[in-house]
């Protein structure tokens, strides 16, 4: 134990007498978060949709029909109420719910004020309005239809955007940059802590001492661990003060889901680091790593609109379930159970590297 | 008792193209100074990593502290110092930082071992707030002494500690070493360049080409050279080394410093010699039957 304590000790004195490194862990996320905060995404493909149908009459099934065949939407289900819906909405099955009022047809023919509301989810408000205006094309072509073989057939569309209801992206794009932004430096800060070792030939001394490689490889994380900590926290200080972002869920589950994204990207870090043999090379393949962590992480790129195969290559990127589990917290407000399935996936990709840079720790020089 | 034997050590590297040791076999007796003098690329350094644990060997096998270097390396981690050739120590760590960290690395404090690293530890004291990096070449070593000390090993590698080194703190290393010994009792594995230097150790073994020419104590080296050795100088020393490499009855011609040193046959007198040179053209000619130094050893053994 008295050893670990000193090697922790040993790397914050590195840390702290590093001047400049530490300016940039300590400012240079906020700075990130808050210029990139006001960035889009945009289109959408294989909608989910869900049908609330309380009239089940000859219009409002073919509606439903138009929707389920067109290419943009896949039927997911017929629901009965809403809460139903926002239980799926919160599980991240469906991005949109169909709402008929009841009696459509009736009211569709004889009283003209049938009603058709649009539930999407907000949290991610450009993929939301994207396929409520995709919605609002198939409804309104059938209406006119309609019209065109009757004459004045009148449907009223609502739309509700659910979680989200002023539609602001920074709000979606918040939780996205911090994934990213955590993975980047928790993964080259430590990328660069063991091959520093080997470089300055440091390395050498410990290898001939009885110090355990978990010992070793466990104290480079600590201080990275707090430093990420102390970027999370005045990251959302920012949020909340700074960009008015409104956090719905709660903070600490927040926190307790950032915990464990950051152990993950610091043992990736850890496991780029007993690969390479220098600096150099970590610092390279971690901001190579980024890349995809941009790309599949779902921050920019809606993962929705890409093909199924590289849609599974996202599973693989620990910012993805970061940054999923993250938006259903702060935006939707969700409870533990519904993220559950990111933080075991997030421990089980982080253990992951632990092992494989044990594994690949080398106990001798070569 | 012996503290280090190895037996047949062969290493390579690139997939055997470059073979580092060619089978090298010794024992370290406990307690005695054991130097390795050598060139660069004689294969000290692999010698060390590879009795440190660093290195797996290729075949041979070599025990430290009655451990094996391979199957228990761990417990070899815990009983020896090791110096590596180049600086390693941390940069941006304070001396004494430095120190308590290689304590705590080995499970002790600065206090408990104190006695030994006292003398040397003392010199550098006063600097115990400087960083590492900001120290003399000679206050560095003495640094890298003490972090390799302090947790009392059973032996220590000291992988060419005099190397970049001025003369007064090379002179000082070697004091501090040989009060170890006596002191404490401590074996100690030494490897170095300088061929002048090795009247220090109680034991050495020259080695080239990453194997050992031989292995005796310095004074037993010298002894077993029976060839007559002669130091010659003249106003041209240039041209007077290649004229001695012509000359019948020169085995051998070295330049050494000032002096050329050459080796002859027992026909050749001083007188003849000298009237052979001065029929060359030279001057100022001085000669003088010396008896070797370990490096007139080293050339003799190389051919």
């Amino acid at each position: 134990m008295k050893q670990f304590l000193s090697f922790i000790r040993k790397e914050f004195i590195h840390i702290s007498r590093d001047f400049r490194s530490m300016l940039i862990l300590l400012i240079v996320p906020q700075l990130m978060v808050i210029i990139l905060g006001y960035i889009i995404k945009n289109d959408v493909e294989d909608i989910r949709v869900a049908v609330i149908d309380p009239s089940h009459d000859v219009y409002s099934t073919r509606i439903t029909e138009r929707l389920s065949a067109n290419k943009y939407f896949i039927f997911r289900d017929e629901l009965q109420t809403e809460a139903e819906a926002l239980d799926l909405f919160r599980k991240g099955e469906i991005d949109l719910v169909i709402v008929f009022c009841g009696e459509f047809a009736n009211r569709l023919v004889h009283t003209q004020d049938a009603t058709i509301q649009l539930l999407s989810n907000g949290s991610e408000p450009n993929q939301a309005s994207v396929s409520v205006a995709y919605a609002q094309q198939v409804i309104s072509s059938f209406q006119q239809e309609l019209s065109s073989n009757r004459g004045g057939m009148n449907i009223q569309v609502n739309n509700q955007m659910l979680f989200n209801p002023q539609q602001r992206s920074d709000v979606n794009f918040v939780p996205g940059i911090v994934g990213v932004i955590m993975l980047l430096i928790c993964c080259m800060m430590t990328s660069a802590a063991i091959v520093r070792e080997r470089e300055t030939g440091t390395m050498e001394i410990l290898l001939a001492s009885p110090l355990s490689p978990l010992i070793v490889v466990m104290a480079k994380l600590v201080p990275y661990m707090v430093i990420s900590l102390f970027n999370i926290c005045t990251i959302l200080l920012l949020a909340i003060f700074m960009m008015h972002i409104p956090i719905a869920g709660s903070l600490w589950l927040y926190m307790f889901v950032a915990f464990i994204y950051i152990l993950t990207a610091l043992m990736m870090g850890l496991f780029l680091s007993t690969c390479v043999n220098t600096q150099l090379a970590a610092m390279l393949i971690s901001l190579l790593t980024l890349l995809p962590g941009v790309y599949f992480s779902d921050m920019v790129f809606a993962l929705d609109s890409m093909p199924a195969s590289i849609r599974s290559i996202s599973n693989i990127i620990p910012a993805k379930w970061f940054i999923a589990a993250s938006r259903k917290i702060l935006i939707q407000g969700v409870d533990i159970q519904y993220v559950y399935k990111e933080i075991v996936i997030l421990i089980v990709q982080g253990l992951a590297f632990l092992l494989l840079s044990l594994k690949m720790y080398k106990t001798r020089l070569e | 008792m012996n503290i280090i034997s190895v037996r047949n050590l062969h290493k390579t590297y690139n997939k055997g193209k470059t073979q580092a040791l060619k089978g090298v076999d010794f024992d370290v007796r406990q307690g005695e100074i054991f130097g390795l003098i050598g060139p660069d690329g004689a294969g000290k350094t692999t010698l060390f990593r590879i009795l440190t644990t660093l290195l797996l060997p290729d075949s041979g096998t070599a025990q430290v502290d009655g451990y094996d270097v391979v199957k228990k390396y761990k417990d070899i981690r815990r009983h020896i110092g090791y110096m590596p050739g180049r600086f390693s120590l941390y940069q941006d760590m304070t001396v004494e930082e430095n120190l308590t960290f290689f304590a705590t690395v080995f499970n002790t404090t600065i206090q408990e071992n104190y006695h030994l690293v006292e003398d040397i530890y003392k010199q550098i004291e006063p600097f115990k707030h400087r960083r590492a990096s900001k120290l003399s070449g000679g206050m560095k070593q003495k640094l890298a002494l003490s972090c390799a000390l302090i947790h009392a090993p059973h032996v220590l590698f000291l992988d060419e500690p005099t190397t970049g080194v001025d003369p007064v703190s090379r002179k000082e290393f070697w004091e501090m070493l040989q009060k170890l010994k006596t002191n404490f009792h401590l074996s100690i594995v030494v490897s170095t360049p300088y061929m002048d230097e090795a009247m220090q150790c109680d034991r050495i073994a020259l080695m080239q080409g990453g194997e050992f020419l031989t292995i005796d104590t310095p004074q037993g080296i010298i002894e077993s050279y029976t060839d007559r050795l002669w130091s010659v100088r003249s106003d041209n020393m240039h041209r007077l080394l290649t004229d001695l490499r012509k000359m019948e009855g020169v085995q051998t011609a070295f330049a050494f410093g000032e002096s050329h040193h050459i080796t002859v046959d027992a026909s050749l007198t001083f007188d003849v010699f000298r009237q052979k040179l001065t029929a060359l053209g030279h001057q100022e000619i001085q000669i003088e039957e010396i008896t070797p130094s370990i490096e007139d050893c080293f050339m003799h053994l190389q051919n």
